[in-house]
This record gives structure tokens, C-alpha cells and sequence, in this order.
């Protein structure tokens, strides 16, 4: 199913998006179902709060042969964790097409890795755009955990205006103890974004515990270029996380609640990643003349016109698709274009959370359309066009009696007075 | 030269002006009146003019048919009185010169009122 916003079509997936999602979650082996025992029952239990089915599946000699993810052309998963760093193939294809397949067809996914991952999920995470690095854990000697050397504390969250609809207040308040192998996420992708980076501390120490001398080592996963979660929104509002640790959602490190957030951390994450939060439909763009409220094929230059779109949110808690705030995530503006935008303005929220714009049409001809393409971080995308045309002043349609042409009108007039005085005047005088 | 130009124009009984305005009230009294409506499309085409320039071209279609209203009627006016002139060596009837400057009259007043848009 496609979060896609703006037809018919889109509509009615949108509405399945939100609905029961079936989770396919795939672990390394039977000892990975004790160690993350809490994040499974996070799972089951949000699956069983939101509706949905998960189906927890053990894959065994690198394989998951038997697992189906696509059936007759109908997909059987709507979303993927996959808890199996050294996992090679999934439901008989290799495991980096497997996943760019489903993320493609919009479903999302939970790729984590590890020291000892394959090559199949470094593939897959960087069909994604977040490249790991070679196998070698991430050090940070300022920012350790006290009963583990190896685990460091992160607390450089992702921050801004695009944090609110990802990470609750809760999962920011203490730092993520992790472990793990570092990714980089390009600061040129759009789509791509860190959840979690490294402190400027952070680095990828070479067999003998120094710093890589390496340029592509150094420029990318060091310091505050190391990502430690990563979060991509494709453009077909597909979610995927990437991590290199396991251990961030094992139960040893849940269970230090005292000192992290890694349980309500993960649970921010996976909710956005499957689904249940942040996630918006849009439908409806429609025009109309702002004073008889007709819609028309065709509009005339400076013409009133009004604009509105609905907007909704889907609310895991409530089921069901409430108006779209967009405090949290920002205004929406729309355009009007012909080749660039002739006007741009944000839309206000009607009551029961209708989006309108009044807009006067510009004193250009053309075919113009209406655009409103909405890329909050965090949210999903939203990108509806409508086309208008608009024609130039119909030969009535001028305006009459200027004011400032007064004097003119007064000369004309009294030339032609002047000359049937005239007519007068030289007809009757000798 | 030019001391003597000015003496022969403005000065003396024989002087070009004084000639001129003596003079003036000697010619048919149809062609002063022709010259009265002469004087007026002139000025009021100096008024547009002056209006213009101040105030700006805006409606650019009614600034273009007033002026040329004002100097058209000038140029029909004008021709009139040359048609009626008797010393004049081309000569139509006075009847026909002014049926001619009726229909030119109406042709034209016709097109500024509706370019006066």
C-alpha cells in the first residue's frame, strides 16, 4: 500500500496504511528472541493496540527460504524489521533486492546491522542512501558507559523543526546507550536524515584502536558525521530506520532506564518508521472563484480565486484520520506556477481543518497550475498539482470611466459640441 | 541685422504686426469665425497636453483620442478655411466644401469616441 497523497487512488491505500499492518520481523536465531525480548513485545504490543499482525520469524543457515514476502502479486508484509545483520537472502531473492522491492512498493522497514553483518545488508541500507562503515565498532573515549567500556552514550539527537514529528520529549530528556557499527548519511540527500548522531568525539578506530588515517574514514564517519540511527522518507512515503547496533534495542540496555532512553527512544523510532505516527494524507485540491464559489475550467486575470486542500493525520490512538495541526510541522503553502511561481502564500486552517487560500490571479495569461508540494521533515510528503488556465480580459471586461481620464473625455466632448455650434454658427451668419 | 529685422517687425505703422492686426478685421467675417474655433481646439489641445505630462500616460487610449480630437477638428477647421478662401485659386463651392467637412467630421468623431475606450 502507497502513502501517496492527492487522488482517488491514494485515498483509498492511505486508508489501508493506517489500518492493520502486518509485520514481518525477522531475527538472526532463536537467541536474538530472548535478547530483545522487550522490543518484540513493543512490537506485538503496538501491533495489538493499532491493529495488525506480526509474525516473528527465525532465519536459520543465512537463509529464510520459506519466507514469502509477496504472494500472487499481492504483498503479505506491509512492514519489515529485520533484527538479522549476517542474513543473505529473503523469500528467495537476495536480501538487498528483497528490500529495495518492498521499500518500493512503499512499505517500510527496519534494517539493522552489526560488526559481523553481511554484505547483503550493507547493500540494502545503502539502496537506501546510509552507508555503513568497515566493521569496526564505534569508539567515543569522552562519552562511555560506566559498566561497559564498549557502549557509548549518545545524546546528539536530531534536533529542529523536523524533530517533533519523529522523537517524542521523553526519548530526547537522557542519552541512547549504543554499540555498534557506524553509517553516514550524504548532507546532500533530501530524503535521508539522522535520527541519533555521534559526538564530536566519535570515531571508527582502526584494528589497533587509532584514528583511521583514511580521507573517506575521516570526512565521513567521524565525529558528528557518524550516524548512528538513520532515517530515510522515500519519495513514495516508504520509511525505512537503519542502525549498525543490535544492542540498542537488546534488553540489557532497555533495562537501564535510569540512566537512557533507549526503550522510549526505539519506541519513537519504530512508531514513525511503521506507521503509526506522523503520518499524512491529503486530498482535494480544489479551486473555485472566491465570490460566487463556482469553479470554472477557465479564470480570467485578477480574478478572485480560493484555493483548499484537506490535510489529515492518521491517530494511531484514535483509529482514525483526524484534521491535520500544522503547528508542529510547519505551513503549507501552495503556488501557483506557469514555468515558475507566479504567487506563493501558506493556507489557513478552516474550521474542521480545511486548508484555504484566497489568492487574486495575476496579470499574466497562461496556463497556470496550482501546486502545493509539502516536504516537512518527519511528515510525509505531500505533492498535488491542479491545472487552471487563465485568459486575458474579454473585450467588455475593461475598465470604463477611468477618473484619470476625465479631461480627456471632456476634450472629445466639447470638440464635437464645438463643432455643431460651429455647424451653427457658419450656416447662419452672412 | 538683426537690430533692423526687429524694427521692420514691431515697430512703426509699417511694421509687420501693427499691419496684421489693422488689417485683420478686413477679411470675411465667416473666416474669423472659423479662426475663433481654430484658437479653441489649440488650446484645449495644449491643456491635454499639459495634463499628460503631469499626470502621466495611464490610460494611454484616451490620452491618444482626446489630443487627436483636438488636432484633428484643428486640421479640419483649417482646411475648411482654406477651401473657403477667396483668394484662393482652387475653389469648390462653399456648399460642397462644407458637406465635405460635415461627412469629415462625422467619420472622425465616430473613430475617437470609440478608440476613447
Amino acid at each position: 500500500s502507497v502513502v501517496a497523497g492527492g487522488d482517488d487512488v491514494g485515498d483509498l491505500s492511505a486508508i489501508s496504511v493506517g489500518q492493520a499492518r502486518n509485520t514481518l520481523v525477522l531475527v538472526e536465531s532463536e537467541g536474538v528472541l530472548e535478547s530483545h525480548s522487550k522490543f518484540l513485545e513493543m512490537i506485538r504490543g503496538n501491533a495489538a493496540k493499532y491493529g495488525g499482525e506480526v509474525d516473528v520469524r527465525v532465519a536459520w543457515d543465512g537463509g529464510a527460504k520459506e519466507i514469502v514476502l509477496s504472494k500472487w502479486g499481492r504483498w503479505v508484509y506491509d512492514s519489515l524489521v529485520l533484527l538479522a545483520p549476517e542474513a543473505e537472502r529473503l523469500g528467495g531473492q537476495s536480501l538487498s533486492a528483497a528490500v529495495a522491492d518492498f521499500v518500493e512498493a512503499g512499505h517500510s522497514a527496519v534494517l539493522v546491522g552489526s560488526e559481523s553483518m553481511s554484505d547483503e545488508t550493507r547493500k540494502a541500507a545503502a539502496n537506501c542512501g546510509v552507508q555503513f562503515s568497515d566493521a569496526s565498532r564505534v569508539a567515543d573515549p569522552f562519552h562511555t558507559a560506566a559498566f561497559d567500556s564498549e557502549v557509548i552514550e549518545a545524546s546528539n539527537f536530531l534536533s529542529g523543526a523536523g524533530a517533533k514529528g519523529v522523537l517524542s520529549a521523553r526519548a530526547t530528556a537522557r542519552p541512547v546507550l549504543w554499540r555498534g557499527v557506524g553509517a553516514h548519511v550524504a548532507p546532500s540527500n533530501p530524503l535521508a536524515f539522522s535520527a541519533l548522531r555521534g559526538s564530536a568525539t566519535a570515531f571508527c578506530p582502526t584494528a589497533k584502536g587509532a584514528l583511521s588515517k583514511k580521507k573517506t574514514n575521516l570526512v565521513k564517519f567521524t565525529g558528528t558525521d557518524l550516524s548512528l540511527v538513520s532515517l530515510v522518507q522515500a519519495r513514495n512515503n516508504a520509511r525505512v530506520a537503519v542502525t549498525g547496533s543490535m544492542a540498542m534495542l537488546s534488553d540489557e540496555l532497555f533495562a537501564k532506564e535510569d540512566v537512557s532512553s533507549n526503550k522510549i527512544f526505539a519506541e519513537d523510532v519504530t512508531s514513525w518508521v511503521l506507521g503509526y505516527k506522523s503520518l499524512l494524507r491529503s486530498h482535494g485540491l480544489a479551486h473555485r472563484l472566491t465570490e460566487s464559489g463556482e469553479t470554472q475550467d477557465v479564470y480570467r486575470i485578477k480574478d478572485g480565486l480560493s484555493v483548499s486542500m484537506r490535510v489529515e493525520e492518521w491517530s494511531a490512538a484514535q483509529q482514525r484520520w483526524l484534521p491535520h495541526k500544522p503547528a508542529a510541522s510547519g505551513p503549507i503553502q501552495v503556488e501557483l506556477t506557469m514555468l515558475d511561481p507566479h504567487l506563493r502564500t501558506n493556507f489557513k486552517t478552516d474550521k474542521e481543518g480545511t486548508f484555504v487560500a484566497d489568492v487574486t490571479a495575476p496579470d499574466v495569461y497562461g496556463v497556470f497550475k496550482f501546486v502545493v508540494d509539502y516536504k516537512s521533515r518527519g511528515y510525509s510528503f505531500i505533492h498535488l498539482e491542479e491545472q487552471v488556465p487563465i485568459r486575458p480580459f474579454r473585450h467588455d471586461e475593461y475598465e470604463r470611466f477611468i477618473t484619470a481620464a476625465y479631461p480627456y473625455y471632456a476634450s472629445i466632448l466639447s470638440t464635437m459640441a464645438a463643432f455643431f455650434i460651429f455647424g451653427f454658427a457658419i450656416l447662419y451668419t452672412k | 541685422f538683426f537690430l533692423f529685422f526687429c524694427q521692420a517687425v514691431f515697430m512703426g505703422e509699417q511694421g509687420t504686426i501693427s499691419v496684421f492686426f489693422s488689417e485683420y478685421n478686413n477679411i470675411p467675417k465667416k473666416l474669423r469665425i472659423i479662426d475663433l474655433f481654430l484658437l479653441w481646439s489649440f488650446f484645449t489641445g495644449v491643456i491635454q497636453f499639459v495634463y499628460v505630462c503631469l499626470v502621466g500616460t495611464f490610460p494611454f487610449n484616451s490620452f491618444l483620442s482626446g489630443f487627436i480630437s483636438c488636432v484633428g477638428t484643428f486640421v479640419l477647421f483649417a482646411s475648411l478655411r482654406l477651401q473657403l478662401n477667396p483668394g484662393n485659386s482652387f475653389r469648390v463651392s462653399e456648399e460642397r466644401a462644407f458637406a465635405d467637412f460635415i461627412f469629415c467630421n462625422f467619420v472622425f468623431h465616430l473613430a475617437v469616441f470609440n478608440f476613447m475606450g
